[in-house]
């Protein structure tokens, strides 16, 4: 399933000797006007925005059948909580995810209002950002003031870019995950650095590895220790490289062979998470199976809170279309589930599968589950045996 | 007319192009077929007698679309860019028509292509042209693909070099849009074009101090060439010294060692005038993962007497710079917190028939599990409802799915290289009804404990042959006289062989192979003198084998780009002794050719030893170090891990392969196996004794790098005291492995040991290797 996402903006984002001008789609107005102000240290901004535009178009694993897969990734989305402006994005196959958040002390200014839009991240927009240096605070507009507004209808850019559905349940799996996550080691930002430069670039480095806190810094083991984290495909970790030299410490969070990298800098954070496999992204991790949608709220994991976030989507009616939920449905509507004394036959596509209860949750002998375990949330087997209770 | 392609082409207007295309079916006029047909428009192009159709200028516009991803290598730029100028069908001057020009504006074998239109055409000169420095591309279509598969002389920079050459393109231009270009978020492979051809122009001096600024800011780049690009320009110039003081930090911690290590000269020549400043960016070195560039900053700031910078970076200087950090500066510096162990394993408890079945399907190779599978498929209990997922995995011929999903289905299974394995599932395919297994494991490791087997045998009046041998070859050490007793009134051949297993006497010899299990199990490590008298002679029969590995190397050169090239492929040859001819129902004889399909599971054969399974493992180990291998060498090492039994210079030749190996994954897997074998399971010594005979095929620095990632100092400074002494002084890559040495020893307060000692010395000359064995050598006087 794939639903159309439509982007209208008055012109181009641009950097220029004005500063940074970020246009705005959709949100809480068409073309919200969020922040005018300075920001302290443009380098740090500039390198947090170019890793999170590099996320948005970027396609980390491509499927064997997909040979060229032509890429219309979906636009970076900025918060402002009134403090704060987090600028989010997503990779084109769901398994990585990166945030910048800007910090008060980075904006000369609070936001001057609240929400959550689209904003345009242009080719021309990250060359300039890719060239900028220098100390001196830099001017940031995210939107446009009434002014500007006036002189801007010349400029439109229109784009539309479809958007797979489990694009969308990725963003809204996010919340649940992060949640999830347990706070691992802490390192400088050298040490990550080092460990990155020393590992060879290339689709060898797919499979999942653990760094591990040991001697002289963080090593890989394939095997998970105290205060490790697993990395699957170690590649997809090198968009915080850019950003570590202007990095104090990384702290570190995993979730079975998940992980999240969040780099603490002055005046700003990033934070990136990667889905437990290079070919998985985070819509099939089934977190919205035992927990329900909730995909108005952002997560935190620098300080464990949560954050409004009105996703700016035409999309959000899939959140509830989980296929694995929507495929527990019909057995149930078919008939298929029976219970039984000691296990609860699911009949699936010819084959009886065995449903039973164990002290450590439910088991099935279906390949999902032999694969997964719970570990991506119940198989439909075991979904569909649930259903019927709940009625 | 040009020579070439057009030489052979019928020219033609646009009208008779479009009269042409127009008797083609539309789904035909795209791509290639289009633009091909196009390319036979009259040069100059003259308007046409009326306006194209509309499907006409789709066609152009599609054909734009699909050069900008597709490199035809042929100039059919031209009659777009025709139709274009003469505004016959107007384009938009988008990324895409860039990227169209980028590809097809020349041809890959004629220079003259490409520069006469450069010529010929001044708004491309004057605006389209510097685009190409705007626009990335990818895939196919960049400056710096086009170009690599060019015929000399005719790429994207050769023209642009002509053109400069001869005053039709400004100069200055062409060198501030390559470093223009070099500033943009471009990938490192695109990136290179630029500065290729920034360096082809041969900048002055003052072309250089024009573009200083520009350079500076590439020092930020995140493409570490282009970062060694403004460097190296950098360090020819009379540089502004804040500026650069300024700019230059980032490249201080670039990962190649020889960019840092030329800007901290440059930085110690501006520490004259502005010592503070200089020394707060030297320290951003020290942060740097190459020991010679923490040495020089480190020296740079020890004479800028710029301690406290560095005790803020103590702990991420290697072993050996923060010793001299410490010995300058008068430090302390804290003990390193050991590695934390890995966190056991645990295993799925519990499982129902058809829960094992489905997990095995879905591609678990636990060789407890495949055992308990095949009892439950004896006893008649698989899972056979599980017979439409099955039939998906029989797909899978080579892995252990197939042979369960065989299994599972009732038919034959195609096994390969697991001869022995093969007769045991074909065995209970075959039987007549349900029955136990008697060589079920008792323990994980593949250990069956005597009181179970004989309790087993009790209820299995005529036990399978093949299964009665997998059963003997797995009984434990331990229990035997017990179970000796019990075993005292089985009748029969196979009776007096179980006896002659546990301990008992010998007895006439019936079945040979039941015999020879017997006898491997009764001592398996030992020469059986019954047997022997008996003929059963030969390695893993009456003689217990002695293996010996060999390696033998090939040669051949061929002629790179860069030079001739020679390159050496070593081989290795099992001499298996005495002389002995494997038999599918001895598995205890070692096979020298064809691994295992099922490596862990065909490993738990014989409990007793790993050396004769692991004869067949060293080939398939060794090509790992290629990117073409059978992607088993994990395997191999679980199998060497869990073994309970006999490990040595076979299990040593393995991981000495399998620590070379390209995959990274496999080479930390390969030294997580040597620091839990070694020294316990396998003694230093004999695993230093395997890399040495394996030095040849081994890549140096993924052995120095595999080791240093254990976290293990004294197991690395254990193996590599005892192979380099094994080692000539210039052994390919030795100095890494030196490096390694001195930081572990270093870190562990260790220092050469008196075998050691006499290889150091004997080194000569200033190699790294030679510096760094006489820094090893005064670890003792320190």
């Amino acid at each position: 399933m794939t639903v159309e996402q439509l982007y209208r903006y008055r012109h181009p984002s641009i950097l220029d000797t004005d500063g940074l001008r970020l246009a705005t789609s959709g949100g809480p107005a068409d073309h919200p006007y969020f922040f005018d102000g300075l920001i302290e240290r443009p380098p740090i901004v500039a390198a947090g925005l170019l890793a999170v535009a590099r996320v948005a178009r970027t396609r980390f694993y491509t499927p064997p059948s997909m040979v060229a897969a032509i890429l219309r990734a979906a636009d970076p989305i900025v918060t402002s909580d009134g403090a704060k402006l987090r600028f989010e994005s997503f990779s084109a196959d769901c398994g990585v995810y990166a945030r910048l958040d800007v910090l008060p002390d980075g904006l000369d200014t609070a936001p001057h209002a609240r929400g959550t839009t689209n904003v345009d991240f242009n080719g021309p927009m990250r060359d300039a950002l890719a060239g900028l240096s220098g100390h001196d605070p830099m001017h940031l507009a995210v939107g446009d003031d009434e002014v500007r507004v006036r002189t801007l209808d010349a400029e439109a850019v229109e784009r539309r870019v479809p958007l797979p559905g489990r694009w969308v349940r990725s963003l809204a799996e996010l919340n649940v995950i992060a949640r999830a996550m347990q706070p691992a080691a802490t390192y400088p930002a050298a040490h990550l650095r080092r460990l990155l430069q020393t590992q060879p670039r290339g689709p060898r480095n797919a499979g999942v590895l653990h760094v591990t806190p040991g001697p002289g810094g963080p090593r890989l083991a394939t095997r998970p220790a105290a205060g490790s984290v697993a990395v699957a495909g170690l590649d997809r970790l090198r968009v915080v490289e850019p950003l570590l030299r202007h990095a104090t410490t990384v702290r570190t969070f995993g979730l079975n062979t998940g992980s999240a990298w969040l780099l603490e800098m002055p005046t700003a954070r990033l934070t990136v998470l990667l889905s437990p496999a290079v070919s998985r992204g985070f819509s099939g991790e089934g977190g919205l199976l035992e927990t329900g949608p909730d995909h108005d709220a952002g997560y935190d994991l620098a300080d464990g809170s949560t954050f409004d976030r009105e996703l700016p989507l035409d999309a959000r009616a899939v959140y509830a279309d989980q296929p694995r939920l929507r495929d527990a449905r019909a057995l149930v509507e078919a008939g298929a589930v029976k219970p039984g004394p000691a296990h609860t036959i699911v009949e699936s596509g010819g084959t009886a599968y065995t449903v039973r209860r164990t002290p450590d949750g439910e088991r099935c002998t279906c390949a999902w589950f032999a694969t997964h375990g719970l570990g991506r949330g119940p198989c439909k087997h075991i979904l569909a045996t649930r259903l019927p209770r709940a009625r | 007319m040009r020579s070439g392609i057009r030489q052979n082409l019928i020219m033609a207007s646009v009208d008779e192009i479009v009269a042409a295309l127009a008797d083609t079916p539309a789904a035909e006029r795209v791509g290639w077929q289009f633009a091909d047909e196009l390319s036979r428009l009259d040069d100059p192009v003259r308007p046409p007698e009326k306006p194209v159709p509309d499907w006409f200028r789709q066609g152009v516009e599609h054909a734009v679309g699909w050069l900008a991803t597709t490199w035809p290598q042929r100039p059919l730029f031209r009659p777009i860019r025709a139709l274009d100028r003469a505004r016959i069908v107007p384009l938009p001057h988008d990324d895409a028509y860039i990227l169209a020009m980028v590809s097809a504006l020349g041809d890959r074998g004629d220079a003259a292509y490409r520069l006469d239109a450069i010529r010929a055409d001044d708004e491309l000169r004057a605006d389209l042209l510097w685009r190409v420095f705007e626009v990335e591309g990818g895939g196919e279509v960049s400056l710096t693909n086009v170009d690599k598969f060019s015929m000399p002389g005719c790429g994207w920079a050769d023209a642009f070099r002509t053109l400069v050459a001869d005053g039709t393109l400004p100069r200055d231009r062409v060198l501030s849009a390559c470093l223009a270009a070099l500033g943009r978020d471009f990938s490192t492979y695109r990136a290179g074009f630029f500065a290729r051809l920034f360096d082809s122009l041969t900048p002055a001096t003052g072309e250089l101090l024009a573009a200083q600024t520009r350079l500076l800011r590439l020092l930020s780049s995140t493409v570490p060439a282009t970062v060694s690009f403004a460097v190296r320009h950098l360090a020819t110039i009379d540089r502004d010294d804040d500026a650069f003081l300024d700019a230059c930090p980032p490249a201080l911690v670039v990962p190649a060692k020889n960019t840092p290590l030329i800007v901290l000269r440059l930085v110690e020549a501006a520490a004259k005038h502005h010592p503070e400043r200089a020394a707060e960016v030297a320290a951003t070195a020290l942060e740097h993962r190459h020991r010679d560039v923490q040495k020089a900053a480190l020296s740079l700031l020890h004479n800028l007497n710029a301690g406290d910078l560095v005790a803020a970076r103590l702990d991420l200087l290697e072993p050996s710079v923060a010793r001299q950090a410490t010995a300058w500066f008068g430090f302390t510096r804290d003990d390193e917190n050991p590695a934390p162990a890995a966190i056991p394993e645990t295993r799925t408890s519990g499982r129902t028939a058809g829960e094992r079945a489905a997990a095995l399907l879905a591609g678990d190779t636990d060789p407890w599990e495949i055992e308990q599978f095949l009892a439950e498929v004896a006893a008649g209990r698989a899972a056979v409802e599980l017979r439409k997922p099955a039939r998906r995995a029989l797909q899978y011929r080579g892995e252990l799915r197939h042979v369960v999903a065989a299994l599972l289905l009732g038919e034959q299974p195609h096994i390969y290289g697991a001869r022995f394995l093969a007769a045991r599932i074909g065995e209970i395919q075959a039987r007549s009804g349900p029955c136990t297994l008697l060589a079920t494991p008792t323990d994980p490791t593949g250990w069956l404990d005597p009181a179970e087997f004989l309790r087993r045998l009790s209820g299995t009046p005529e036990p399978m042959r093949h299964d009665l041998i997998a059963a003997l070859l797995r009984l434990h050490p331990d229990g035997r006289a017990e179970a000796l007793h019990t075993a005292r009134t089985r009748p029969g051949d196979a009776g007096a062989a179980i006896r002659y297993a546990l301990g008992g006497a010998p007895a006439e010899i019936g079945d040979p192979a039941i015999w020879v299990a017997a006898a491997r199990t009764r001592a398996p490590l030992d020469d059986d003198p019954n047997l022997i008298a008996a003929g059963l002679t030969g390695a893993g029969r009456g003689h217990a084998a002695r293996l010996t590995l060999r390696l033998t190397s090939k040669s051949w050169s061929y002629q790179a780009a860069t030079g001739n090239r020679t390159v050496v492929v070593w081989e290795p040859h099992i001499d298996v002794e005495p002389p002995v001819t494997p038999s599918a129902d001895q598995p205890t004889v070692p096979v020298t050719d064809g691994s295992a399909g099922f490596v862990r599971w065909q490993a738990q054969t014989w409990p007793h030893d790993a050396e004769t399974f692991l004869t067949a493992e060293i080939d398939p180990a060794m090509s790992a170090a290629y990117g073409e291998n059978d992607g088993r060498t994990p395997d191999r090492l679980d199998a060497l891990l869990t073994h309970p039994g006999r490990l040595g210079p076979m299990a040593a030749s393995v991981l000495a392969a399998a620590l070379t190996a390209q995959d990274t994954g496999c080479r930390i897997r390969a030294a997580e196996a040597l620091t839990t074998l070694v020294p316990h399971r396998i003694p230093a010594p004999v695993m230093a004794g395997a890399m040495a005979q394996l030095a040849g095929h081994a890549t140096a620095n993924r052995w120095a790098g595999a080791l240093r990632n254990t976290g293990q100092p004294g197991t690395v400074i254990a193996v590599l005291g005892a192979l380099l002494p094994q080692l000539p002084h210039d052994h390919p890559g030795l100095s890494a492995l030196l490096e390694a040495l001195l930081e572990e020893s270093v870190r562990m307060s260790a220092v050469p040991s008196a075998a050691l000692r006499p290889w150091l010395l004997g080194f000569a000359g200033s190699s790294k290797a030679a510096r760094t064995a006489r820094d090893l050598l005064r670890l003792d006087a320190a």
